[in-house]
């Protein structure tokens, strides 16, 4: 049954830094993939519904919410 | 018929029969007109057949038969017959019939010994191989037993012991060693004891190659410096023609030679003997306490082509963007590349003057940039995306970390590869020093900077002055500059930037020149041997580095030395020629084999002479020159991205190698020649002589097969890949894919089943980035089974960034830089270097200029036809019909 | 046992090809897999070989033993559970997840629920380890009717794993590429995985089947084991 849960798809989804990271690096090396913060503020400005929501939901402070271990 | 014809055909008339006269004239016209023999010639040998016949029945069966067996036994007597040059050739075939045993042997008959020897052969190989596995099933038990036997604790316990802390003991143990060691390699042997003292060491060493580990390297290289110092002090001590003056000097010039190439010996296995193979460290997983990090990607002349995918590659390195800021300092001072710099948003930064190449303007960069740190990458290495995550940690693990630097990989072939063909069959040169040599360095704390592809600390940069400016490679005398203010250097052997090699041999050799001439004004401005800040480790990797460009001459020299013995008879080594043979060829066998085993991964046997003898004459003068005064000469740029368009040979750069294996040639016909003229005193050490001389035949010859200048057909590279993909098709399947290869508009891949899509269908192919996925508009430009070609359309900014970032940048993208080689194996190399030889013989011939074209065409006529008066041993079998 | 719900945030989103794909994805793996079709429309045997016109389902059905006659098996070997025409007015699909649980072999089975679009989350009975799949499509409805799916959520105390699932992801449309990527690093429970549009998910259900069998080499084929790797991860990691 753990075959599947170890198994990764290989279209698409495949990181190249799961590459290097199993060459060099090993299961405790921290690659963080950084945000492109300055893209997605543009597309919040691009689209004023997204606008709207985005600004709505800093006023009410929200938490985010996360499940047990997300990734 | 014509009046001469008729005169003589009345006149024979009356001598004989109408018959005869006939078959005269029969005859006749035969010879004249269909066997071309001259005129007197086809009007007499009528008349001789008519003799014969007069004893000899010669019906048609029997001239048949004779003729068959005439034919069989000078098979190479050409049409027609009566010509000098096939009188020579019946007399020269007569007398070999004759003398000589001519077996008439079927074909059957001589594959059936054919086969019986190659069985002889292979019957024998059979019980070698079988000796040999022996043996090293043998070592490898032996040596296994000594590391696990329990005995072995006592061993372990006495090597923890705390005795050894003793300072006193360790230098008293170290002298002793040291005092062995000196006994050993000075002791005179005889030749019996030498020659068992040898075989065993090479018997050793021979079973050792196929037992992995370290110790088991550092025995083979233990047991190569033990070999290595006898034959040299063996060299100094007993070899040497005092009475000669001319043997004496050129003798003492070998010697020199030789201690040059036993120094850079010992200093490399010192150097390469324990790489240290440095991983990378994990940042924080706050990004808000990353460094800022500035990129450099100087620029001079090179096309903005060239330098567009590395700018954008830079952009998408994983760092956070306010923390990263990207400059091209253009020394050119170009529009378009300001133009591009506003397009996609980097910085782009000139100065007034060009002062100092790179290096000035890197500096000048510096005053107004404030990151904390510097990543340089030269105009065409194409960052990968993890650049800068898998390098910052060291800085921030240890503050006194001042560099990282990283692998100089190559997507294109060096001119070696190109003009050889052998791109990723065999490592290129540079793959020697990034893969091994600054591995070994970073042991030592001695990596030095490389230019391009690395990080700098700013603080510790000024704090020496900016980048050095007094000589032509500034990269390492800053290294240097900083070592000695304290700080450490770091090397990580994980490619993560890739560039494009020189394009031809001369720019390659003139990049190499200006390394050696930056080498040598280093050491004569700020050598490394003295003066403070370095540790006696550093000095030596210095060292090494440094002699290795002064190389020039004592390769030339090794490449002439046999011809003193030949044309002089200058005894350049005085001993009989047992004592040689047991002194140079164990040695030359145990270094080989134990070079093999260090390098074997980065570089093949006997490659590294051909590279040193591509070089050696162009290193020669600049170093020279340098090390006597260090501020002469010009700093010339290595051009990068140029195209060469046709096949040719590039006679200017190959003059050197050329007349030095004229040189070599003309030795050893001479030597022929006196092996069969000359005094036979001396036979044994002119075959020595002249099998030293026909390797450097071989050796040059591959030489000159470089400068075959082979055509550059692309203007863009094609690089092989293997990562998945998608293509989406018009009618909205998908098709999983493989990327083969790609290319900065195009891209090649593979399908798992047969697809059934067509050239010039419109395709969208889908390519990630980390967990983004990006969409490009593609057609089909060629198609077969299995395999796919597209190219992009509609290629704006944002889509360029994305492809760019989806291929050149990938995080594995050149992680494969080593993984196609396998291990040396070193007589399947020197076969290598070997047939390449032979090409360059072939291309020399091939590319000579038409001056010398019919000067060749005749020497090649004559030799085939003084091969063709030679007797030929007859093959067919005998059948009489 | 190990239950997962998909649900359409609202309808239209793909979410019975979601469920009937990833039922035959888990069971490539030999799993064992049970789908329980929650959804008045009862499509989801059309995606696994029922016959158009079989219409009784669990829900004309009084009790869970006779609905149990309803179970049907695919020839991948998925069980199955049609909804039916609703006939019986007493059946609740509250009650066929509860006696799921005691069909023999439920241990180490995996049980999809494809969810109608119109009951909320919270109105189904789910235990901590219970995995809900909220299938979204990217447009700017889905952003505003996730955000408001969050705010619910929060309010009410979530307790399950609960994740949003993009399906249909078309990465030539420069909205949808840039909605991905502002949820992928701004939207809390945003599943690390999309499913991407494929013609073959579609075409497929003409041929009553599903695009995993009907074309093995395509995209769709590969998201399907990516999503339900990522589900045994998940679920390995409730048990530990």
């Amino acid at each position: 049954m753990n075959d599947l849960a170890l198994k990764k798809s290989t279209v698409l989804t495949k990181n190249d830094i799961d590459n290097l990271l199993r060459q060099f690096g090993g299961k405790n090396q921290g690659y963080i993939e950084i945000v492109d913060v300055e893209k997605n503020r543009q597309t919040i400005d691009k689209y004023p519904l997204i606008k709207d929501i985005a600004l709505s939901i800093k006023d009410t402070q929200q938490d985010k919410l996360f499940n047990k271990s997300t990734y | 018929m014509k009046l001469p014809e008729r005169i003589i055909k009345t006149c024979l008339g009356f001598l004989f029969t109408k018959k005869i006269t006939r078959f005269v004239f029969f005859k006749f016209h035969g010879y004249f007109n269909q066997h071309k023999i001259s005129l007197l010639g086809a009007f007499i040998l009528p008349f001789l057949v008519l003799f014969l016949s007069l004893f000899i029945k010669l019906d048609k069966n029997r001239k048949n038969l004779i003729k068959q067996k005439l034919k069989y036994f000078y098979p190479h007597v050409t049409r027609p017959v009566v010509t000098p040059s096939n009188c020579v050739r019946i007399v020269l075939q007569s007398i070999y019939l004759a003398l000589f045993n001519t077996t008439t042997t079927s074909q059957a008959q001589i594959s059936y010994e054919q086969r019986k020897t190659w069985r002889k052969i292979k019957h024998s190989l059979r019980i070698l191989r079988l000796v040999d596995k022996k043996l090293v099933r043998a070592f490898k038990r032996l040596w296994l037993f000594a590391k696990t036997n329990p005995s072995a604790e006592s061993y372990q316990r006495i090597s923890k012991a705390e005795i050894w802390n003793n300072r006193i003991l360790k230098i008293a143990f170290f002298t002793i060693l040291i005092f062995a060691v000196a006994v050993f390699v000075t002791v005179p042997f005889s030749i019996e004891a030498q020659a068992v003292f040898i075989s065993l060491l090479l018997i050793v060493a021979y079973s050792l190659r196929r037992v992995e580990g370290q110790m088991a390297t550092i025995t083979m290289i233990t047991l190569a410096v033990t070999t290595s110092t006898r034959y040299l002090w063996w060299r100094y001590t007993d070899t040497l023609n005092w009475d000669d003056p001319v043997a004496l000097a050129l003798g003492i010039g070998l010697l020199l030679a030789e201690s040059y190439a036993w120094l850079v010996l010992i200093l490399g296995f010192f150097q390469t003997i324990n790489p240290l193979k440095r991983k990378p460290l994990p940042l924080n997983e706050d990004t808000s306490t990353w460094p800022t990090v500035d990129i450099y990607i100087p620029t001079y002349n090179e096309p903005l082509s060239v330098v567009k995918p590395t700018t954008i590659a830079a952009q998408s390195i994983d760092w956070p963007a306010d923390k990263l800021n990207i400059y091209i300092l253009d020394d050119g001072k170009r529009p378009e590349f300001a133009e591009f710099a506003r397009q996609i948003g980097v910085g782009y930064l000139t100065r007034s003057d060009n002062n100092h190449a790179k290096a000035g303007n890197m500096n000048q960069a510096m005053k107004v940039t404030q990151g904390e740190y510097i990543a340089i990458f030269d105009c065409d290495h194409i960052p990968a995306r993890s650049f800068l995550q898998m390098t910052m940690g060291q800085f921030l693990n240890d503050s006194k970390v001042c560099l990282v630097q990283t692998p100089h990989h190559f997507f294109s072939a060096d001119p070696f590869e190109r003009n050889l063909k052998n791109h990723r069959k065999i490592p290129n040169e540079n793959m020697l020093f990034y893969g091994l040599i600054q591995d070994g360095n970073d042991m030592w704390d001695a990596t030095f900077f490389c230019g391009s592809c690395a990080v700098l600390r700013r603080s510790a940069l000024e704090e020496i002055g900016g980048f050095a400016v007094e000589t032509v490679t500034e990269d390492a005398h800053t290294a240097l500059r900083m070592q000695r203010a304290g700080y450490k250097t770091t090397y990580i052997n994980i490619p993560q930037a890739a560039g494009l090699a020189t394009d031809s041999l001369s720019a390659h050799v003139g990049q190499r020149i200006r390394w050696a001439r930056g080498m040598a004004q280093i050491f004569r401005l700020d050598n490394p041997l003295f003066g403070k800040g370095l540790n006696i480790a550093q000095r030596l990797c210095y060292l090494n580095a440094m002699l290795h460009f002064l190389s020039g001459i004592p390769r030339i020299v090794f490449l002439t030395a046999p011809l003193a013995l030949i044309y002089f008879n200058a005894q350049i080594i005085y001993a009989p020629f047992v004592a040689i043979f047991l002194y140079i060829v164990p040695t030359l066998l145990q270094v080989k084999i134990t070079n093999s085993r260090i390098q074997g991964k980065y570089r093949y046997s006997f490659w590294g002479e051909v590279y040193e003898s591509v070089l050696a004459w162009y290193i020669l003068k600049p170093t020279t020159v340098a090390l006597i005064n260090p501020n002469k000469g010009k700093f010339n740029v290595t051009e990068k991205g140029g195209l060469n368009d046709t096949d040719h040979y590039d006679w200017t750069i190959s003059r050197p190698y050329i007349i030095l294996l004229l040189i070599n040639v003309i030795g050893m016909t001479y030597g022929v020649f006196r092996l069969f003229f000359g005094d036979t005193s001396q036979i044994g050490v002119l075959i020595i002589s002249m099998l030293w001389a026909s390797y450097n035949v071989i050796i040059l010859g591959a030489a000159v097969a470089v400068a075959a200048e082979a055509k550059q057909v692309r203007s863009s590279h094609r690089i092989k890949a293997n990562f998945p993909a998608a293509i989406r098709l018009a009618n909205g399947h998908t098709i999983k894919v493989k990327i083969t290869d790609y290319s900065d508009n195009g891209v090649g891949l593979e399908t798992e089943h047969s697809h059934l899509c067509r050239v010039n269908d419109k395709v969208e192919l889908l390519m990630s980035r980390g967990f983004k996925q990006y969409s490009f508009a593609t057609y089909i430009c060629n198609t077969r089974d299995k395999q796919l070609g597209l190219t992009l359309r509609d290629l704006d900014l944002e889509k360029q960034k994305a492809f760019i970032q989806c291929t050149f940048s990938r995080a594995d993208a050149w992680l494969d830089w080593q993984e196609n080689f396998k291990h040396d194996k070193p007589s399947y190399s020197f076969s290598n270097v070997f047939y390449t030889s032979l090409r360059g013989f072939k291309n020399l011939i091939f590319h000579a200029p038409n001056e010398l074209r019919p000067v060749i065409v005749f020497v090649s006529q004559v030799l085939y036809f003084v091969a063709s008066l030679l007797p030929k041993k007859p093959t067919k079998a005998f059948k009489p019909s | 046992m190990k239950k997962i719900f998909v649900k359409g945030i609202k309808g239209g989103t793909g979410t019975t090809s979601v469920v009937a794909n990833l039922a035959c994805a888990l069971r490539k793996s030999h799993e064992t897999v049970y789908v329980i079709d929650l959804d008045p429309k009862s499509d989801i045997g059309l995606h696994l070989g029922l016959a158009w016109d079989h219409l009784l389902g669990w829900s004309d059905y009084a009790d869970f033993a006779s609905a149990s006659e309803q179970f049907h098996q695919d020839n991948d070997g998925v069980t199955f559970l049609p909804y039916g025409s609703g006939s019986n007015t007493k059946s609740s699909f509250k009650d066929i997840i509860n006696h799921c649980q005691q069909l023999h072999d439920s241990d180490d089975a995996w049980f999809l629920f494809d969810c109608p679009a119109h009951i909320n989350a919270l109105e189904y009975p789910l235990d901590p380890e219970d995995i809900f799949l909220e299938v979204i499509n990217c447009d700017a409805i889905c952003h505003s009717l996730m955000y408001k799916q969050l705010n619910f959520l929060k309010q009410s105390g979530s307790s399950w794993q609960h994740y949003f699932l993009t399906n249909r992801f078309n990465s030539a449309s420069e909205l949808e590429s840039d909605l991905l990527q502002l949820w992928q690093s701004e939207l809390p429970l945003f599943a690390p995985l999309y499913i991407n549009k494929d013609e073959a998910i579609m075409e497929a259900t003409a041929f009553r089947n599903v695009a995993i069998n009907c074309a093995p080499y395509s995209v769709a084929n590969d998201d399907f084991e990516t999503l339900a790797g990522w589900l045994v991860s998940r679920a390995n990691n409730n048990e530990s």
